[in-house]
């Protein structure tokens, strides 16, 4: 039998395909999370309100789940902050220069079969594999 | 409530389902994001679980908004819409993302607004062949049973 924890993420998964399915039939954008922060953060737009919308919804969505479950999600931070904060810059330049992240790209972009997104995906997670595999060789072991 | 405040709904109700859901995935936590990408290590499968129950159902809604002209609190037909010549049976206002080089260059920069890129996905393959495309939209037209029409 499947693991819990597994069922959990595949069901957390599906919600959060529900939340790109609402946005895009009901609103017709693409939830892509990197983007929607990026727009939010320009002063001027007609997106502005409905971006701030979505970033609020998303904050409020761990209250729920606390409210639900009664605790907060589990998060567990392995690095230092001047570590964390370079790995910020690099997501942070990555997703716009590759115009997407995880969730417009692999959530999104895969459920289109976009070209674009399958490559994205593939090259993020072939190198977030070769990165972890030299961090662990540098000593940066997970707990 | 107006088409502007449904629209902002739709957008908080979008963020709190993905918070909602984020949560439950665990894939809040780095270090089970780190477990799967760690092949060689303590490899950790539940992003492949949280990725194919996302995609699965966002598969779904993708296919869905396929059959709408525009999107159900979006009614504003696109000035693009007429380049648009599969109507019924694609909407007239998706709006997709567009890279700054991959793809824009053969669409044209007079198509995108606000860095995206409203196109017809459908017109892709065939738009070599203008003959054959429109062939094939006539074909679509006849065979579309859904159709959603503005308010």
């Amino acid at each position: 039998m499947m693991p819990l924890i597994y069922l959990h993420s595949l069901v957390g998964g599906a919600l959060i395909g529900l939340a790109c399915a609402v946005l895009l039939l009901l609103d017709g954008r693409v939830a892509g999370v990197s983007s929607i922060i990026g727009g939010s953060l320009r002063l001027a737009g007609e997106n502005q309100p409905r971006n701030l919308a979505f970033l609020f919804g998303l904050i409020l969505g761990p209250m729920i789940y606390r409210l639900g479950f009664g605790d907060w999600p589990i998060v567990r931070f392995q690095s230092n902050l001047w570590v964390l904060a370079l790995a910020g810059l690099f997501v942070g330049f990555g997703a716009r220069l590759g115009s997407g992240c995880t969730s417009g790209h692999g959530v999104c972009g895969l459920a289109r079969l976009s070209r674009r997104s399958i490559v994205a995906v593939a090259t993020f997670l072939a190198v977030g594999m070769i990165t972890v595999a030299v961090a662990n060789r540098m000593g940066v072991t997970a707990s | 409530m107006t088409q502007g405040s449904a629209r902002i709904f739709a957008a908080f109700a979008a963020g709190v389902i993905f918070g909602f859901g984020l949560c439950l995935s665990g894939m809040l936590d780095p270090a089970r994001v780190r477990g799967f990408l760690d092949i060689a290590g303590h490899f950790d499968p539940s992003l492949a679980f949280v990725l194919a129950g996302a995609v699965t159902v966002s598969r779904a809604g993708y296919l869905i908004s396929r059959r709408l002209r525009h999107p159900l609190f979006d009614s504003i037909q696109s000035p693009h819409s007429r380049l648009d010549s599969c109507r019924p049976t694609s909407s007239s206002r998706r709006c997709l993302p567009v890279s700054s080089s991959m793809t824009s260059g053969r669409k044209g920069a007079s198509w995108m607004q606000n860095g995206i890129l409203m196109r017809t996905p459908m017109r892709s393959r065939w738009t070599f062949n203008p003959s054959l495309h429109s062939a094939i939209c006539r074909a679509r037209r006849r065979t579309a049973r859904i159709c959603f029409r503005p308010p």
